[in-house]
């Protein structure tokens, strides 16, 4: 059997590994956030503009 | 019908793109990465041993390691992209720099977090002026910069232009970082991969999970440069339909 060469326990600093482990997962899901929420905008705008083409269309389409 | 036809033809692959369905590559990405992701979780914390000197600080180990490799390989992808753009002048090419530079700059950035967290109860500092630390926030910097030079410059074929600069200037910095624990007298610990790492410089169950870790964040690192290029792929979109309708303004006017 190896002998144990330390005879106090390991160093409790679980605070910083929490706070290692929370600050990544915090910045990873806001920078998904931000990534989704940009492209929704996007879409939703590019919708918009399409729905605006085609009534320009209609109405022209329309006009005597 | 042929109104829709024609609007899905107006929008491009936009439109087309939306009726792909959820069983996309990207989509397929994901998804593994964040099995591996909850997986490598569940191994950091409950089958690696703790370290008998650091305690459980030593785990953020597990998450500074990849993050930091990640933005290596993020900041490579950025320097294949510019140096294609520059000689294709393809928007793929620079979607794909700009995508990844974005990222490179999240996991840069968490990098150096992570250290300045670890190192306060092991160095008892938040900071210090070593080589490591040092030539990271320089890093940082240069990336950061490229992202600025995208964001303020003129037009968008100028930005692209001086950014591909940057990015492949930038890129240099990547192995000084990685070097710079051999080259000069540093206190950060060795590299556990990579070229420069000593066999068995580590405990085997640690090693495990810090591959399963290493895999989980690559998958993560190509889910979110293909999610921003999806993204950019959408506002280039949005760009040609504004052109569009404002050139049938114009004609209307006329």
């Amino acid at each position: 059997m190896i002998p144990l060469l330390q005879t106090a326990l390991p160093p409790s600093n679980l605070a910083y590994l929490i706070a290692a482990f929370a600050v990544t997962g915090v910045v990873f899901i806001g920078y998904v956030y931000y990534v989704f929420r940009r492209r929704q905008d996007t879409k939703a705008e590019i919708d918009r503009l399409i729905n605006l083409s085609d009534t320009n269309e209609n109405a022209g389409r329309d006009a005597p | 019908m042929q109104d829709t036809e024609q609007s899905a033809d107006r929008a491009g692959g936009y439109a087309a793109g939306r009726q792909r369905g959820w069983l996309t590559l990207k989509n397929v990405v994901g998804a593994i990465a964040g099995v591996l992701l909850a997986v490598a979780l569940y191994l950091m914390f409950a089958v690696a041993p703790t370290d008998a000197n650091l305690g459980n600080v030593q785990r953020v180990f597990y998450i500074h390691v990849p993050i930091a490799l990640m933005s290596f390989l993020a900041f490579f992808i950025v320097f294949v992209g510019s140096v294609m753009y520059l000689f294709k002048r393809s928007g793929r090419w620079d979607s794909m720099a700009q995508s990844a530079g974005e990222v490179g700059v999240v996991f840069v950035s968490l990098a150096l977090i992570t250290g300045v967290i670890w190192a306060r109860p092991v160095w008892n500092v938040w900071w210090t002026w070593e080589p490591r630390l040092t030539t990271t926030l320089v890093l940082w910097l240069i990336y950061v910069g490229y992202l600025m030079v995208r964001a303020y410059a003129p037009n968008r074929p100028k930005a692209s232009v001086y950014a591909a600069v940057v990015g492949i200037i930038g890129f240099v910095d990547v192995p000084i970082v990685y070097y710079s624990v051999q080259w000069w007298r540093s206190i950060h610990p060795q590299q556990v991969v990579g070229p420069l790492a000593e066999a068995g410089s580590l405990d085997s169950t640690m090693y495990m999970v810090l591959m399963i870790s290493m895999l989980a964040f690559l998958f993560l690192t190509a889910w979110l440069i293909l999610e921003r290029m999806a993204g950019r792929d959408a506002e280039d979109e949005l760009g040609r339909l504004r052109f569009e309708l404002r050139r049938q303004g114009r004609s209307a006017e006329a």
